[in-house]
């Protein structure tokens, strides 16, 4: 069914009682083209992009919760490509470039809003730094801009840019093109659009096992039954570690807990997405009025998908610098979700040791951001089995060639990216 | 926030330390380990969901390192024993 404003109207003469499901409900086959590991963003993009670009459909993607219950629906929807190095630019600038019409491709409402990106330096130097990096996305043909402090306050004058500040505001790098997309539509528009383009999507269905012969992938074995397959690729974020040593391939990963949190709703007061670099906090205003907040990891590994309060205070602590007023709201909702970070904080995308199966990976707190141009890019790879040009930096081999490395620069230390 | 049992000062709030990461072997530093063996001990890790030995530093504190036994799951602190730094290059 095709949503239309036509349909909105059918719909609310029907008290709403009769909307289709999103998801088609299909039995299981015995054999599928390719086998997806993992229904979040970057698993049903790919799904969408085999179908779209590539006209294939005998496709499944198996998840072990429920579509949108992932990492895809537990970031702060931040879209932007402020990356200094090509590999991480080129992807995430595509990813932007696509997010700018998918809500028109999947007939889904994604809620894109290129509200601007406002990174925020506190030094002379650092304002530097961000202009080299500002520099380089122009070349790479995205726009960026330098704000000095007049500027500033005159993009977001709800700044606290008083001299007093412990770590006072030196400038910024803006990103208009950069904004929030409502992230658990972005699992639904996805899986929505594949299902209806024949794509089997099954929920509450984990893979529990893998088929290889002689170095090639065979089948995987799920909790509904057991499928052959030609291809299959692991996309499961924080589960990566666990799900590819099924296969018996070792990923250089640290799971490492991420979280953010919501504050009562209020009136607008806030219209782009700013972040303060002093320690890291992001703050943006939904569209509800609630001001969505985060910052850094909580710096050791774990699984536990629970939060520290230190974290939320330290965060808390930088907002409230930035936005004095902010002092005043009470948190409101909170959760947090297992960010799986290599050694180098670059994502790990291609192929793997066993022929056949695909890797996804390893995208630590910056996988939303790149969804579309990930799955664009997965597609091409599994339906033509060439690495595209854009993922080739990103391949597991980039660890042994010592090939670039992420943008913080921060070593071997992902608990600290 | 959980509280860290440290060997000398006794247990204290977590923001007391900084984390070092899991308990790794490296290689010897003698000229007879090769580049593929370096790389493994650089990049690759035990990413375990469960119970983890790892490292922590008593930053504000005894400012010294020491072995935690922890759970990746749950957090929650088996063991705490002194450690120095000379035992991770073996």
């Amino acid at each position: 069914m095709r949503y239309s404003g036509l349909s909105l109207l059918k719909h609310a003469l029907l008290a709403q009682k009769s909307w289709p499901s999103i998801l088609a409900k299909n039995d299981l086959r015995n054999h599928y083209d390719i086998v997806i590991i993992g229904g979040g963003g970057h698993g049903l993009a790919t799904a969408h992009y085999l179908a779209a670009n590539h006209g294939m459909s005998n496709i499944a993607v198996f998840e072990a919760g429920w579509i949108g219950g992932g990492n895809t629906a537990r970031n702060t929807t931040i879209v932007r490509s402020d990356y200094l190095l090509d590999s991480s630019f080129k992807l995430k600038n595509f990813a932007l470039k696509l997010w700018t019409d998918l809500s028109q491709d999947l007939n889904f409402n994604l809620m894109y809003e290129p509200r601007g990106y406002v990174d925020l330096a506190h030094s002379d130097g650092e304002l530097e730094h961000f202009t080299i990096r500002a520099n380089a996305m122009r070349l790479g043909g995205a726009d960026a801009k330098i704000l000095e402090l007049d500027a500033l306050a005159q993009r977001v004058p709800e700044l606290d840019l008083g001299p007093n500040a412990r770590y006072p505001i030196a400038g910024a790098l803006v990103q208009e093109a950069g904004g929030v997309v409502r992230h658990d539509a972005v699992a639904w528009g996805f899986a929505r659009k594949a299902s209806a383009t024949g794509i089997h999507v099954f929920q509450n269905c984990p893979v529990i096992g893998f088929d290889i012969k002689k170095n090639r992938i065979t089948g995987v074995q799920t909790s509904k039954g057991n499928v052959s397959c030609d291809q299959a690729l692991i996309t499961v974020a924080g589960q990566s570690s666990a799900v590819a040593e099924m296969a018996g391939i070792p990923l250089p990963l640290n799971s490492i807990n991420v979280q953010a949190f919501v504050t009562e709703p209020v009136k607008p007061a806030l219209d782009a997405v700013v972040n303060y670099n002093a320690g890291l906090a992001y703050v943006s205003q939904t569209d509800k009025g609630e001001f969505v907040l985060g910052g850094a990891t909580d710096g050791y590994n774990s699984f536990a998908r629970r939060g520290s309060f230190e974290r939320i205070e330290d965060v808390l602590a930088r907002a409230t610098q930035m936005f004095p007023f902010l002092s005043r709201l009470r948190l409101m909702r909170h959760w947090s979700g297992t960010a799986d970070i290599p050694m180098d904080g670059n994502a790990i995308v291609g192929k793997t040791p066993v022929d056949g199966l695909m890797i996804n990976s390893g995208w630590g707190y910056s996988g939303f951001k790149a969804t579309p141009a990930v799955g664009w890019n997965m597609a091409e790879l599994l339906a033509t089995g060439k690495t595209p040009e854009m993922l080739a930096p990103f391949a597991l081999s980039h660890f042994e060639t010592g090939m670039e490395i992420d943008d913080a620069g921060v070593g071997p230390y992902p608990w600290l990216h | 926030m959980f509280i860290i049992p440290c060997p000398n000062c006794g247990p204290r709030a977590e923001n007391e330390f900084t984390y070092g990461g899991p308990k790794t072997t490296l290689p010897k530093l003698d000229g007879s380990t090769d580049a593929t063996e370096w790389q493994q001990a650089v990049h690759q890790c035990t990413n375990i969901n469960g119970q983890h030995t790892e490292l922590w530093y008593h930053t504000s504190g005894c400012e010294t390192w020491f072995v935690v036994e922890r759970n990746t799951k749950t957090h929650e602190i088996s063991d705490a024993l002194q450690a120095s730094i000379a035992e991770q290059v073996k």
